[in-house]
């Protein structure tokens, strides 16, 4: 099975060819052609660094903390770290729609609830009370608008 | 300069100005800890407060203890939590955030809170000492030795690469720079590598991407390993708050060499508290002797007494370029010189002769600053720590929640989040696979200047011969050639000597 370290690797050679390639079509303004310095100089330099140290990567890869990690790959809990990225990703989604209270007070409490708080009403009132602080502290003290209920969203 | 001194020191010392100086400190310290919330925005927020109190010297002093509460307060979510708002207190969690897990965030908070104190100090009295001079030094360097001044932080990376990681943190480093150069240039106005996507036409969000890398893997690690998730509950618990004097012994070179070498990088403008962080890391895991340069990374000391003391002299030294020439050294800096500005106040080469009090009344109030942070700090930090002690169902939501909202915050935008989701899963991966972050975040915080900087010295040299030019950028790049090809060599010689 090929490591992860050198997965990467492949990950980061390929980036850096895509990179090289959105530099070199990069569109030049006819008085920027006879100029030294370019949009993409420095870009393509930098491509061209990222594949020869990707390159090397690939070649040399022999990572012992990879394999230190992988005795303990099994016993990590994946399912709950997914839901939280789910969690986030969902967060992230509806924070504008629903509401700033609404969407945190929701993410903190399926939060708590997933990594093990049984008491929905505590998680509620803590969640709640978290939310209202922040926006209290953000919005009518320090003035930066984030719009704390869905009415109130304003696409 | 006795006299000028003196008046500014009649100005802050009145009840009001020391009041403005305990409030600033505290709003500082308190809003700072709250990640994406750094000393640029929390100013930024505060300055309608500060014209509204009319006095310019009133207003400075408010502005100051914000300043200066707002780094500490940033250091502290750093070390807490490992989630830095400013790029400034990003190296401090390289070894103050181990220190924490290891039940010592006391100990991390003091030590932190000196050496901060210690460089403030120290760079004030070096501002007051060679602001003059110094800021006729700074006139010399152009973008030829500010490329080879970037040039030598990225290959300070060599310094957070373990043995055997050197291509993997080159490579890091490398892909941090790429993604600076995503959205508009400084030189260009066309956008480049955006996909279409319309809010990247910016460029990547600083904090999105420091709480991608940072304070998202961390969560999800927590989460995965409940273990490590355990020792961090138990590391709230503060019982060693006291450093020992061995420990104080150890530190004191760190403190003395980081106080000097911050604000000199902090004179010139744009190299700020971030590159002097850095750098200061750097030079002392160097220094220090291999016993304890193992150590660096994994909770040492002197690793976190370096940043924390270079970063608090850098922002007293970003001072001197924005008081004697009126250019802003730093972001930080700019905000507040639009602030002196609003306060009809204009700092340049004739403020010092024009508005001495002024001038001295800037200074005299870092000063002072300096010791209420301490004061008011010293003793919170039991209940800051406390922060650690929050159950691990709570503290886990609350991290990713206060790292969400912190790229949130001033956006607007939930592609943002998404785009952060999306980095700290990559982080997440890169961290399984052995490849160290702080190069990738050096590189994205340098490679804007970085890009800036070598286009300016191409077009005004026709090429790349400015590199061998003028000497000062030579030596510099020889410096840089050098730190990059030590650690291959080291990592090349030891295991043949192991063997």
């Amino acid at each position: 099975m090929i490591r992860l370290d050198r997965c990467i690797a492949i990950a980061l050679f390929a980036f850096s060819i895509g990179y090289g390639y959105l530099a070199w079509i990069h569109p030049i303004l006819p008085f920027e052609v006879r100029m030294p310095f370019k949009p993409n100089t420095m870009p393509l330099g930098l491509a061209g660094l990222g594949i020869l140290l990707s390159g090397l990567l690939i070649i040399s890869s022999h990572n012992d903390d990879f394999v230190k990690d992988a005795e303990g790959w099994r016993g990590f809990a994946w399912k709950q770290a997914i839901l939280l990225v789910v969690f986030m990703v969902l967060y992230a989604l509806f924070l504008r729609m629903s509401g700033f209270i609404l969407a945190t007070t929701l993410f903190l409490v399926a939060g708590s609830r997933l990594l093990g708080e049984k008491n929905y009403v505590r998680s509620s009132f803590i969640g709640l009370f978290a939310s209202v602080l922040i926006w209290y502290l953000v919005d009518p003290i320090l003035g930066i608008y984030l719009a704390p209920l869905p009415s109130m969203g304003g696409q | 300069m006795l006299e000028g001194m003196l008046a500014g020191l009649g100005a802050v010392l009145t009840p009001f100005n020391l009041l403005m100086v305990l409030v600033g400190c505290f709003l500082g310290t308190f809003i700072g800890m709250l990640p994406g919330l750094g000393p640029m925005s929390i100013i930024a927020i505060m300055i309608p407060v500060a014209i509204q109190l009319g006095d310019p010297a009133s207003a400075l002093i408010l502005l100051s203890g914000v300043y200066y509460g707002a780094i500490f307060g940033g250091s502290t979510s750093s070390i807490l939590i490992n989630a830095p708002g400013v790029a400034g207190t990003v190296a401090s969690s390289f070894d103050g955030y181990p220190m924490a897990r290891a039940g010592q965030a006391g100990k991390a908070l003091t030590i932190a809170a000196i050496s901060s104190f210690a460089g403030g100090t120290v760079g004030v009295i070096l501002l007051m000492i060679f602001a003059p001079v110094l800021s006729s030094v700074a006139k010399l360097f152009w973008s030829a030795e500010y490329f080879a001044l970037m040039v030598l932080g990225l290959t300070a990376v060599a310094a957070f690469a373990g043995r055997g990681k050197v291509i993997k943190a080159m490579a890091m480093t490398v892909f941090g720079v790429m993604l600076a150069t995503v959205g508009e240039s400084a030189l260009h106005n066309a956008a480049r590598f955006t996909m279409g996507i319309m809010d990247l036409q910016s460029g990547i969000y600083f904090v999105t991407l420091v709480m991608g890398l940072f304070a998202l893997p961390e969560a999800l690690f927590l989460v995965l390993d409940k273990g490590r998730s355990e020792s961090i509950e138990n590391s709230g618990k503060i019982e060693n708050l006291r450093i020992s004097k061995e420990e104080a012994i150890e530190i004191a070179p760190v403190i003395g060499r980081q106080s000097v070498l911050g604000f000199l990088i902090g004179v010139l403008p744009g190299a700020g508290a971030t590159m002097a962080s850095f750098l200061g890391y750097a030079i002392e895991r160097n220094l220090a002797p291999p016993g304890e340069r193992e150590k660096f990374g994994k909770g040492s000391i002197r690793g976190l007494a370096a940043p924390e003391t270079a970063n608090n002299a850098a922002c007293t030294g970003s001072f001197v370029p924005m008081l004697t020439l009126g250019i802003p050294g730093s972001g930080t800096t700019a905000i507040l010189l639009g602030a002196l500005i609003a306060l009809s106040v204009t700092p340049g080469p004739r403020l010092m002769e024009d508005q001495p009090e002024i001038f001295w009344a800037v200074i005299m109030s870092m000063y002072i600053g300096n010791i209420v942070l301490l004061i008011l700090n010293l003793p919170l930090i039991p209940y800051i720590a406390k922060l650690l002690t929050v159950p691990r169902h709570y503290l886990i939501p609350f991290v990713v929640f206060f790292s969400l909202v912190g790229a949130y915050i001033g956006q607007n935008n939930g592609t943002e989040l998404l785009i952060m989701i999306g980095l700290g899963c990559m982080a997440t991966l890169l961290r399984f696979g052995g490849y160290p972050l702080p190069p990738l975040i050096i590189g994205f915080i340098l490679g804007g200047m970085l890009e800036d900087n070598l286009g300016r010295a191409m077009r005004k040299s026709g090429g790349l011969e400015f590199m061998w030019d003028r000497p000062m950028t030579l030596c510099i790049l020889m410096l840089a050639v050098g730190l990059l090809i030590y650690p291959i060599i080291k990592d090349k010689r030891q295991p043949s000597r192991e063997r």
